[in-house]
Formats: structure tokens, sequence, C-alpha cells
């Protein structure tokens, strides 16, 4: 699984990097979409779906394909010092940015999961059995007022390889804030309130009332160890609602042309952000095509 | 969990009243009490009431699907923000993980937008709007 999953990613971080070459500005590649048995593609009503900012932001599996990279370049800077380092590899299924975004979107885990997304029990550290010498080589020493060092030790040098020298790893500030921006300044959109209204009417008449659905996602009722009954009930009813109302397209085209307008009136720093982005990514991908 | 956290923060008062946070020296990694984000890995996910990890403390070993219920607790970072809730509150974040990525989510049961943090990173959350409501290991 885990395999497959980190194969399918080198393809498309290849054909990412693949397209970067060409000067096409805007167009984003579509991302692809994770597909598992909790949230399968095929029951979803955002698999087709991305937003302008996933060419900038990482989503949980590049950011997985980048930690993989990093963890590899670790590992045999480790093995030079003489200490045998094994990351924790255990993974929880990813979640794309589209899938949970607008609340539950997938008939298969409303059926199955209700508002839940199941996750497995963090692993043990690998850590603890390398003794402070090597953790100390593994992620340098913790800074003066003892917060963590972020540069240091063998970590510290793989973010930078991949990072290129003293560019951030991983996704950019501006970036991450103009998708954080834009959900919330979307729920204050008239196209979605009224979406919003629709859906809760739709709600209304299967007797469940909530003004929108992260609202009902949010419900405590829904914070439960276990499903209960009512819960996927619920989320059933919530699935069907958004297919009827076309909640989902909506809110989507809201965040979409919002989005494409800071793109285009930020383009230059956006094009930058996107070029460190593929570099990383392209970096990664033969890092992880070496060790393997 | 929670009994750990507790007695964590006792240690950590305890450790705070006698400068022993503010003058860690760095040779001495292991003093650093685990779970704050500090010490030579951790594998935890911290989060701070303010910015630059100041301020009421928090920290997870686990996903969290719903943040309600949990407070801030004083981590020997500043006493602002302690005993508020942890939901919808924090402002700055670590990951001291070796290998694995942290996502915090806007909404609760993993929904929302989401903000990734890389392993060993730390920053401010991604936002003015304190929109920390669950958060799940990668």
């Amino acid at each position: 699984m885990r395999k497959t999953t980190a194969t399918a990613l080198l393809a498309t971080a290849l054909l990412l990097a693949g397209c970067s070459g060409s000067g096409d500005g805007d167009k984003t590649a579509v991302p692809e979409q994770p597909d598992s048995s909790i949230a399968p593609k095929s029951s979803s009503l955002t698999a087709d779906l991305a937003l302008p900012i996933e060419g900038y932001i990482f989503s949980e599996s590049e950011l997985g394909l980048m930690t993989d990279a990093m963890s590899s370049l670790a590992q045999r800077c480790m093995k030079r010092s003489g200490f045998d380092y094994r990351p924790d590899d255990t993974q929880s299924p990813d979640i794309g940015v589209m899938d949970r975004r607008y609340g539950i979107a997938n008939s298969h885990t409303a059926e199955a999961y209700g508002y839940h997304f199941p996750t497995p029990k963090a692993g043990e550290s690998a850590t603890k059995s390398l003794g402070e010498a090597g953790r100390v080589a593994l992620a340098g020493k913790p800074l003066a007022d003892g917060s963590l060092d972020p540069d240091g030790g063998c970590i510290g040098e793989a973010k930078r390889r991949l990072a290129g020298g003293d560019a951030e790893f991983g996704p950019d500030k501006s970036a991450r804030e103009l998708n954080m921006e834009s959900f919330v300044r979307s729920q204050k959109d008239p196209r979605v309130l009224t979406v919003f209204r629709t859906w809760s009417s739709c709600m209304a008449a299967k007797g469940y009332r909530y003004a929108s659905p992260m609202d009902a996602i949010d419900d405590p009722a829904f914070g439960a160890e276990k499903t209960s009954p009512a819960e996927i009930s619920t989320a059933r009813a919530d699935v069907e609602c958004k297919k009827k109302t076309g909640l989902v397209s909506t809110w989507f085209d809201v965040e979409s042309e919002w989005q494409r307008a800071e793109i285009d009136e930020n383009a230059e720093e956006l094009a930058r952000i996107k070029r460190h982005k593929t570099d990383q990514l392209k970096r990664a991908a033969a890092e992880l095509g070496e060790s393997r | 969990m929670r009994f750990r956290t507790s007695a964590l923060t006792a240690a950590l008062a305890a450790a705070g009243a006698l400068g022993m946070l503010a003058t860690a020296a760095p040779a001495q990694a292991d003093d650093i009490p685990d779970g704050l984000c500090g010490g030579v890995i951790d594998v935890d996910y911290c989060l701070w009431y303010n910015s630059g990890q100041r301020g009421g403390w928090t920290n997870t070993y686990e996903n969290r699907s719903n943040w309600a219920g949990w407070n801030f607790s004083n981590g020997g970072q500043g006493t602002n923000g302690v005993g508020t809730p942890v939901k919808n509150n924090a402002a700055s974040y670590a990951n001291s993980h070796d290998s694995k990525t942290g996502v915090s989510y806007f909404n609760s049961n993993y929904a929302g937008a989401s903000d990734v943090a890389p392993p060993r990173d730390k920053g401010n959350l991604s936002n003015t709007y304190n929109n920390n409501a669950s958060f799940r290991w990668r």
C-alpha cells in the first residue's frame, strides 16, 4: 500500500516537475487524489475538484514525499556517523485538500463511519533507542531557550538539501495563509450563504437541524470515540443534501474565483512559490529514485 | 493522557520556579522534560496560546479529532492563556517528531481547510483566525 502510494506520488511529482519547465504559469496539474478504503474516490463528491491554491501549497501526500526523502537522507547521514536510525514508516490514509474541506462529502465514509475518520494509534518512536548521542546527531541540540532547532543534526541537513539552502522546507507561508483566508472568506459569500440555507432546509426536511455543513461535522455529539447510528444517518443525509443542492460545486466555485484573483494579483510572488514547490518535489523525487 | 499532562505540568511548574527552563544547558539535553517539544527528539505536537511558542501550552502524542475539553496549561513559557480552551485558540505550534507530519484542521473530525507542519518544525499557525479544531498525524 505504502509502496504503491509512493510510486504514484513519485510519478505525480515528476510530472509536476516536468510541467514547470514548459512555463505554463497558472495551469495546475490536477493533483493525484488519495483513494483509500475509508474514503474511496468512487463515492466522493470532490474527487475531480482541485482548487487553484493546490498548485502552491503542499497536500499531505506531497509533504509525505518530502518527508520520505528527508528521512532517507537523514538515515544515510546517521549511518555515516555510525548510528542505525530507522524512522517510523507507519502511515494513516491521506486526507486530500478537498476531501473533507466542506465537511463530509463521501457517501461510503458517511455510511461506514459517520463523521469520523478512523485513524491508527500512533506508533512507538524509533528514536528512544538511539540514546542521547544518536538523538543529538539526528536532530541537533535544543536551542538556548529550550525549544527545538528545526535546522539541527542530520534532519536539518536533509531539509536544507531538499529546500535548497536557506529556503523554507515544505510549504510557503503566504500560500498557506491564502488557503486559509479563502476558506474563511468564502463562508461569508452570499452565494455560499444561500446554498447553506438550501442545504439546511433539505436537512430539516429529513429531521436534522444545522445551519451549515461545518456545524454538522463540528457537532459535539459526533465527538465520541465510537460512531453512533444517529451519526451515520445524519452524515448520510448530509451527503445526500450536498448532492441535491449542489453545495460542493457552489462553494468550490466561490473559493476558486477568489483564489484565482489573488493569484493573478500576486502573480510574481506566487510564480516564485510554485517554482520553489516544484523544485523541492523534484529534489525529493530524485532522492527517492536514487535510494530505491 | 490527561493525567500525564497534569503530572508533567506540575513538574514543569516546579522546574520553572527554579528557573531551570530558562537556563537549560543544551549539553544536558535530557534534562529538558519530555512533552515540551524542545527536548532532543521528543515525538509530540505542541500548541501555544500566543505566537512564537509562548504563553499557555498543550501537547499531544495522539490524534485529536476534537480539541474540545482540553485547556492550555503552564509549560513554563508564559502564563498568558493558561486555563483557556485549546480548541480554536492556538496561535503557534511545534512538531518535534522526527519523521511524521502534523496536520491541524479548521474544523472537528479532520474537516475544513488544513495546515501541514513538517517534522522538526515550529512556527505560527498560518492564519489570524485561531482555527485549530482537530489534529492528525500523517
